[in-house]
């Protein structure tokens, strides 16, 4: 079974660094957004240096969307096609199959984060400590746990056109209401709550306290946590709906 | 005869419609048994069931004495199905060799490369092969496991008649391994010629079960035609044995009977007046199509 889990994994690694459109969406676009929208990187924003803060937010954007449309796309693909009636009748078991799947995003997900912090220091020379750059990504990887459960809940739609409709839909959505483009900060009262409260401000507010040397609110791990395991349980539960269905 | 799949009482339910009507059989390890039927008839949903991809609504189905979803069997059942496209953005030996992997035991990668006669095309991305290679590696697919229950379900669609060819020479060879093979298609006289049984269905139920010999014989109409002048009294042919029925068109006779050889033999030896001896002998095609003309009425 672990010969199985690993060899999926490999298969699943290949097909990302293969798909030139999704290394396009998940690491290019955030990097080119990072150097237009970071210049007078000095100013502080929420007790941040703007070029610091921007860098997260960036960061959090790529994670967010290669979580999402990675998992989804390739569930939705998979099932309409058949294939995983395919693997069905095969011994591997559902559980390596989609660990694997994970797994293997969370590998991309921490690539992602390497890449954008040796840009944001090479490139935008910000200096922090070994500690601050660790805490702050391993903050970000966290955070990316729920996209991968909502990447798994919209992975049990039924098209694929549908699915990056609605993928389009939640990333914009999500990433414009947790202050990813603009900062949460400037926002009205009310809004700014309704915001806070979204996995993607979460996800990209914890690696800004850390950043800053700010005080870390630990509760929003709790937060995220609850997050993922309801999109988690809520795939489950539809996938085994439609296998009944079947 | 040691059982391979045994299917008691299986019925498949859909909103409206009863795919699958309370169909029994069982197959034994070696044989070679193909599911044939119209389109509709239930016979991927037999499969499917069999494969564990679908429940029963009521009825059990066993394989190899286990539920079809128990890991065990699964080590042992291979199994090309349809509407199955390839995984993209991998090649055809990256897929060969994952499969390997998903088994304990599996068939060495050049065996499985050699079955899917894609040697030349191992490097290239599955999903930019055409569809006929697509089944070969479909194939291999389900071979790696070394499977001792292989399902093939419309094998050879968008196969080109060379390869189509080769595919029954390899399944063949299979049989002789001793392989038990459960196979539907669309090619009838491909059928005839490798199952030791055939399982008809239509309707969700099964109208025929047996050797191709026997659904031939009891579903097709043998005579023997000859041509006579005009002036010939049938009353010569009601006096050979066996003879069932006569029918004639203008100069054309036609004489039924199970034992047509008897009945060549008996006319030549009477030495009577007719020419153009022809022995008419029913194949698959034409049970299929009495069978589906008997499912109209």
């Amino acid at each position: 079974m672990m010969r199985a889990y690993l060899a999926q994994s490999k298969v699943e690694l290949l097909r990302t660094f293969r798909n030139k459109k999704s290394i396009f969406f998940t690491l290019l676009m955030p990097i080119i957004f990072y150097f237009i929208m970071s210049q007078n990187g000095e100013e502080k924003m929420g007790g941040v240096e703007w070029r610091a803060y921007f860098l997260i937010s960036m960061t959090a954007y790529g994670l967010m969307i290669s979580s999402i449309f990675n998992l989804s796309l390739r569930l939705v693909q998979e099932r309409t096609q058949g294939w995983s009636h395919q693997l069905k009748i095969t011994p591997l078991p559902p559980s390596a199959y989609f660990a694997a799947k994970i797994s293997v995003q969370l590998l991309v997900n921490l690539g992602q984060i390497v890449v954008m912090f040796l840009v944001g220091h090479f490139a935008n020379s910000i200096e922090l400590t070994t500690g601050q750059w660790m805490g702050a990504g391993f903050w970000l990887l966290l955070g990316s746990l729920p996209f991968l459960a909502i990447g798994a809940f919209l992975g049990t739609l039924n098209k694929l056109e549908t699915t990056q409709i609605v993928n389009q839909i939640v990333t914009l959505g999500l990433s414009f209401i947790g202050g990813i483009f603009y900062p949460i900060e400037l926002f009205p009262e009310w809004m700014r709550k309704i915001g806070e409260l979204t996995p993607s401000y979460l996800m990209a507010s914890g690696s800004r306290s850390i950043l800053g040397s700010q005080p870390v609110d630990w509760g929003n791990l709790g937060i995220l946590a609850i997050y993922a395991l309801l999109f988690t349980g809520l795939a489950s539960f539809i996938l085994k709906k439609k296998e009944v269905a079947s | 005869m040691e059982i391979a799949i045994q299917l008691s009482e299986v019925t498949k339910q859909y909103s409206a419609k009863k795919a699958v009507d309370h169909i029994s059989f069982t197959i034994g390890k070696g044989e070679i048994v193909s599911i044939l039927g119209p389109n509709g008839a239930g016979k991927t949903t037999t499969i499917s069931m069999m494969l564990g991809l679908k429940k029963p609504t009521s009825g059990s189905v066993q394989i190899l004495g286990s539920s079809p979803s128990d890991r065990k069997v699964k080590e042992e059942i291979g199994a090309m199905l349809q509407e199955v496209s390839v995984m993209d953005a991998v090649k055809v030996s990256e897929l060969i060799h994952l499969f390997r992997n998903y088994y304990d035991k599996s068939l060495p990668y050049e065996n499985l490369l050699t079955l899917s006669g894609l040697e030349k095309d191992a490097g290239i991305m599955a999903t930019s092969l055409s569809g006929g290679q697509k089944r070969r590696l479909g194939f291999a697919l389900a071979m790696a496991g070394d499977p001792s229950v292989l399902f093939l379900d419309e094998p050879t669609v968008g196969m080109d008649v060379t390869s189509r060819t080769a595919f029954w020479e390899t399944i063949r060879s299979l049989k002789d391994a001793g392989k038990t093979i459960i196979l539907t298609t669309h090619y009838l006289e491909e059928a005839d010629r490798l199952s030791d049984r055939i399982i008809m269905m239509n309707h969700g139920k099964i109208v025929a079960d047996g050797t191709p010999e026997e659904i031939k014989n009891r579903l097709t109409v043998k005579y023997v035609s000859v041509s006579a002048d005009a002036s010939l009294e049938l009353g010569v042919f009601q006096t050979i044995p066996g003879v069932t029925e006569i029918e004639r068109d203008g100069n054309h006779i036609k004489i039924y009977g199970d034992d047509t050889d008897a009945i060549l033999i008996h006319l030549v030896r009477q030495n009577l007046a007719v020419r153009d001896f022809d022995i008419h002998r029913g194949d698959l095609d034409e049970a299929f199509s009495n069978l589906m003309k008997e499912g109209a009425r």
